[in-house]
């Protein structure tokens, strides 16, 4: 159970999806008064209480500020689609400078009109505490200044991908935010914002959240009030709540959610797990074998990712493409030539093939010889994460059929994290940034300057891939507006993912997402994916503007 | 009285030094908390150095030597402030266990008045009547029980109790939607979800107290002056409430303050599988978020707490048996 | 060979002793002769997963397909070693401490009972947690030393308490001033006055050390790739295995620490007796 909690900490892309449980009470559904009882979501992890935070930049804030504090733009995480929000337009009017229109007539649930003042301001007080900075836009932002309905956003140098942070920036409101003292430590129990969603009542165990009358596009917001009871530690208590139909949605990881939860109600309940980042598995590259590309190609034939996706992750979470896009929402950016060509399937032989054209050797008891003796390193998965640690004997069991011998280890979170940040590791499972755009993914996996040498503290490039051309390749990227420029980089990024092989992608985290449409319709699936059901900033503003009560 | 001083003495050296490892524990550990936190605390893209550090100031993260960190934390422990938690940010240390505290206070601490008052009474019980039928069912049924993992006792119970017959909430210290407060519903709320863990916990916990009082017991039947006044023709029952049970509780009052001490740490395992909210449960979530300011701040209640109930279980001893204070020196 | 028997006697004469010492055989010769019981190797997971009580399984089969029954027989050789091994060393450690601070006044009994009193007040579970969650290696050889630390003080006062007493006997005074040696006084004339008190705490640490690997194990904190008990009640609740109706999968191996802790407790009650004689008349 403490994986769960775990994985969203260090992933916060994927956190959403990863949390688990809650309680409701089954009065909750009794004492509606009208036909449609309340949507319950169990969302919102706080074990064993909450804390009443609805700061917007806290890390710990309540997820309900989502539903509150609204974005310039809802950019799609799956696919990237744009759509206007409280910006109507934006403009790139050269690589270091941005500008966005202010929509008008939007309102501040106080009533006070919103303005590209509380936009500028915004940033400006995210430049002047930098611990609200958790993005790192100011590491390439220069100015913010607004003058009439446009806010100019001007770079230090060209950083275009960087647009996805501006426009994902929850903005708050210039009267309100420039009076309080500190807003890294500020708790806004009386949270003021302009989107959908007013609280109603706040309690350690259950918050309530109420239709914004005043939303600026309150004809399409259907729901009216939504329950949401804090997210239990104990996985167990959220699958039988599950089960016992007490959620309206819940985005909880169950090991069999058919028997648990679907084969209860086969007429109303759904469940859709949108993929998210491809999980990586790393090896240390500045140690043999790995150092050798031959050998990581042989790994990536020896290790059968399929079963180690049907039956380490339940089947939940589907084999990931050797490039590391995440498929299908990327699949306008796949070479389709480039991945026949390298179709890295389960193959042993291949591996054992590979392996002896490299000059490896099995000695007298079986065992692969390298030029240390035989071949043995070590992998290690954090404490608690039982379905990587199948994974690993699943591993465990495909290296041996070649004459290696993989050690395992589950050392603490932190020990492990450590280990990967300064290199101390052989082989580990780690999570893929989750992100529409292949650009993030590859950056912070094979970006020189996300590295460092072994002993000191690595950024993301754990696996310590260093490569003079892709550097310069992602360095191109971020200073380009052309779409099929963009889109050529990352072809040739995917080349470099399939020829080299700096990490091995092995399954996509799913986004978990279970809901019943018995009182509430209009939920996205994978036929209708219009944003991704993570229950956090920004898809929530997308997903409630098109769920709407049965009838 | 020197023997109190004494112990005194003892209380105070034990306090710093549980204190101190409580400092150290942390700061001995592999890997970088620090670190792990600036994860939690990171976006997707890559925070700048100013970012980063203003984050560790923010957490309370110091560079300063090991020496200097530990007189600034006495110089806190005076305060009552064991600094911000990572996992509830901005919210104290202190917040949070106040938020926790009474919860457990009150599950815990009836539930260990409860199966001390129950389980010495049935010591009695089958003291006096040993060997009989009564005597074999209720220590074999009660050691059993004792010797059930509490967890699993517990998620049977939920299951069965919670799930499958909905007799029982399975989870929660009150139904979600109410407000707490000191009112009837409330206070109703409460005790009903308190009651299938209180019973777990009953169910394991009874059988120590019973055997621990059934062996004083039978001994103390043993004794000369109870033999006498069996002779000298009193009622059996007199015999065995007056003259043994007041003598055979001692040892088992002594212990008894003693976990009234243990109170505060709660029931780990069992606040967990219950979703209760209380001491264990924070802990635990603590723990696996690696929040060490949090820890701290718990473990160091549950110490001072086990100190004070210890030297309270000592003084009680000396107040009911004059023997230990002329016996003299040894703790 | 007799003197064996003269040692499980007074065990075998008590009747609950008896019932506790029948089990414990039943439970060491399981797992000893567990190749020839179980009915499939443990690390088999060609099952089909979640099958509840068959024929083929008699107690199903997990989530990774593997079969419940000899998983729970090949098991109790892994709760069996850490439960006694954890015993022994949280004994061995009171004891010595116990001893040598019983007997030896001023600054080294002052030192060793701060020691104890230090340990005496460190809450045990929370302690086990911390340091198990953190340690950089996972496994049994970290859950028994866990285990020692946070439980030799019971013994160690207990044990301690009983040599003052007895350093202050004759035959004890009669020694010292023949001009025995400190440690032949402690271990040829102490100690064995004191063999059912070390016996009795060394059975209560075998409990606690049971029960303390089934929790540690069961939040994840052992090594889950081995087979015992407690780690099986982690991947069934990790699995839902109640939930997927599986319920003997959780039921089995809490039910067989269960019984061996009141194994290991009935016997105790043959060691009472030995300690205190007058829980034997009428007893």
């Amino acid at each position: 159970m403490m994986k769960k909690m775990v994985r969203a900490l260090l992933a916060l892309p994927v956190a959403a999806a990863l949390m688990v449980p809650g309680y409701v009470n089954q009065a909750d559904m009794a004492h509606a008064a009208s036909t449609t009882p309340p949507m319950v979501l169990s969302v919102d992890p706080g074990s064993p209480l909450y804390t009443n935070n609805w700061n917007p930049f806290s890390p710990n804030a309540r997820w309900g500020q989502a539903w509150m504090y609204e974005t310039l733009y809802y950019v799609d995480q799956q696919t990237g689609h744009q759509t206007p929000w409280l910006a109507t337009a934006y403009k790139w009017e050269s690589s270091t400078k941005l500008t966005f229109t202010i929509r008008k007539g939007v309102k501040w649930s106080n009533g006070s009109p919103f303005s590209a003042n509380d936009v500028a301001f915004t940033f400006n007080m995210i430049h002047k505490y930098p611990a609200l900075d958790t993005n790192g836009i100011w590491t390439v932002l220069h100015s913010v200044t607004a003058s009439g309905d446009v806010v100019t956003f001007e770079f230090k140098r060209p950083d275009v991908p960087a647009f996805t942070y501006i426009a994902n920036t929850p903005i708050v409101s210039e009267k309100i935010w420039s009076k309080v003292k500190n807003p890294v430590t500020f708790t806004n129990t009386h949270p003021v914002g302009t989107g959908a969603y007013l609280l109603q009542s706040y309690t350690p165990q259950q918050y309530v959240l109420v239709k914004n009358p005043k939303y600026w596009q309150a004809s399409k917001v259907k729901v009216q009030t939504i329950d949401f009871p804090v997210v239990s530690e104990n996985a167990n208590t959220v699958w039988m709540n599950l089960s016992k139909g007490e959620y309206t949605a819940a985005n909880a990881f169950a090991p069999n959610i058919q028997k648990i939860y679907l084969s209860k109600d086969t007429t109303y309940r759904n469940i859709w797990f949108a993929p998210g980042g491809a999980s990586n598995l790393l090896m240390n590259l500045d140690k043999y074998p790995f150092n050798n590309v031959k050998f990581r190609q042989a790994m990536a034939y020896a290790i059968n990712r399929p079963e180690v996706s049907s039956k380490g992750e339940y089947g939940y979470e589907p084999v990931a493409s050797m490039t590391g896009l995440m498929l299908p929402a990327n699949s306008s950016y796949l070479d389709r030539s480039l991945v026949k060509r390298y179709n890295y399937q389960y193959d042993p032989q291949k591996a054992a093939q590979l392996l002896a054209s490299m000059g490896l050797k099995k000695n007298a008891a079986g065992q692969l010889v390298g030029k240390n003796g035989p071949i043995t390193f070590t992998m290690i998965v954090p404490t608690g994460f039982s379905d990587w640690i199948e994974d690993m004997s699943i591993i465990q069991g495909n290296l041996k059929a070649l004459g290696i011998t993989l050690n395992t280890n589950t050392p603490s979170i932190s020990t492990w994290v450590n280990d990967m940040q300064t290199g101390s590791f052989d082989m580990t499972l780690n999570f893929g940034l989750n992100d529409y755009n292949p650009y993030f993914y590859y950056q912070s996996d094979l970006a020189t300057s996300n590295s460092a040498p072994i002993g000191k503290m690595a950024t993301s490039n754990y696996e310590r891939y260093s490569n003079k051309q892709v550097d310069a390749l992602l360095m191109q990227y971020a200073s380009s507006t052309s779409t099929t420029q963009q889109k050529n980089i990352i072809n040739q990024l995917q080349k470099v993912m399939l020829q080299q092989v700096p990490v091995i992608p092995m399954f996509y985290a799913a986004n978990w997402n279970e809901y019943d449409t018995r009182y509430y319709v209009g939920w996205p699936d994978a036929s209708n994916p219009y944003a991704t059901p993570t229950y956090n900033a920004p898809d929530v503003e997308m997903e409630f503007t098109h769920l709407a009560p049965r009838n | 009285m020197r023997y109190l001083l004494w112990r005194a003495g003892t209380l105070i050296l034990t306090l710093w030094s549980a204190i101190t490892l409580n400092f150290l524990l942390p700061r001995l550990m592999p890997g970088n908390p620090a670190q792990v936190m600036l994860a939690k605390f990171k976006g997707k893209g890559n925070m700048g150095p100013q970012a980063i550090h203003a984050i560790q100031v923010m957490l309370g993260i110091s560079h300063v030597n090991l020496f200097q960190q530990y007189l600034q934390y006495w110089v806190e422990i005076f305060h009552w402030n064991f600094g911000v938690s990572y996992t509830y940010f901005p919210y104290s240390v202190t917040s949070q266990i106040n938020q926790a505290l009474p919860w457990t206070l009150i599950l815990i601490g009836v539930t260990t008045v409860l199966s001390f008052l129950i389980g010495t009474g049935l010591g009695i019980l089958s003291a006096w009547r040993r060997g009989s039928r009564l005597d074999i069912v209720i220590t074999s049924i009660f050691t059993f029980a004792s010797s059930f993992p509490y967890f699993w006792f517990a998620m049977i119970a939920v299951f069965v109790l919670a799930f499958t017959t909905n007799v029982f909430p399975d989870s929660g210290g009150y139904a979600s939607q109410m407000v707490p407060s000191f009112s009837f519903p409330f206070i109703a709320s409460a005790v009903y979800h308190s009651i299938l863990p209180a019973l777990t916990i009953l169910v394991s916990s009874l059988g120590g107290w019973q055997l621990q009082m059934r062996n004083n017991m039978i001994s103390a039947l043993n004794e000369d002056y109870v033999l006498l006044a069996r002779a000298k023709g009193l009622p059996e029952r007199m015999l065995a409430i007056s003259y043994a049970a007041r003598n055979a509780i001692l040892p088992s009052m002594t212990s008894f303050a003693m976990s009234l001490g243990f109170v505060v740490s709660g029931a780990i395992l069992v606040e967990l599988v219950f979703s209760y909210p209380g001491m264990g449960n924070l802990l635990y979530s603590a723990v696996s978020n690696e929040d060490f300011p949090l820890m701290q701040g718990i473990f160091l209640m549950i110490v001072v707490c086990v100190v004070v109930a210890n030297f309270l279980a000592d003084v009680l001893s000396v107040v009911l048996d004059p023997r230990i204070r002329r016996g003299g020196s040894g703790a | 060979m007799t003197s064996t028997f003269a040692i499980l006697k007074p065990f075998w004469r008590n009747k609950l002793s008896r019932v506790g010492l029948i089990i414990l055989a039943i439970m060491v010769l399981t797992a000893i002769f567990a190749p020839m019981i179980a009915p499939y190797s443990p690390n088999n997971t060609t099952f089909p997963s979640m099958l509840g009580p068959s024929y083929a399984h008699w107690l199903g089969t997990t989530q990774a397909g593997q079969d419940v029954l000899s998983e729970l027989i090949y098991g109790s050789r892994q709760s069996l070693v850490v439960g006694f091994a954890a015993g022994i060393a949280a004994t061995l450690v009171g004891l010595v401490i116990g001893l040598i601070s019983g007997y030896l006044t001023g600054l080294v009994d002052d030192i060793l009972s701060y020691f104890i009193n230090v340990f005496l007040v460190i809450p045990g579970l929370p302690l086990m947690i911390i340091v198990a969650a953190y340690a950089p290696v996972h496994g049994s050889l970290l859950i028994i030393f866990v285990i020692t630390v946070t439980g030799w003080a019971w013994g160690a006062r207990v044990l301690r308490a009983q040599v003052t007493t007895l350093r202050s006997r004759d035959y004890v005074a009669a020694a010292r001033f023949a001009g025995e040696g400190i440690f032949r006084i402690i271990f040829r004339e102490i100690m064995p006055n004191m063999i059912s008190l070390v016996a009795a705490s060394f059975l209560g640490a075998a409990v606690s050390a049971i029960l303390g690997a089934a929790g540690l194990e069961f939040l994840g904190l052992g090594d889950p790739s081995i087979n015992s008990w407690g780690t099986m009640l982690y991947w069934a609740e990790n699995s839902g295995a109640l939930l997927e109706g599986q319920w003997a999968w959780l039921f089995a191996p809490g039910f067989l620490i269960a019984v061996l802790g009141t194994a290991l407790v009935l016997i105790n009650f043959a060691v009472d007796e030995m300690a205190n004689p007058r829980l034997r008349r009428r007893g």
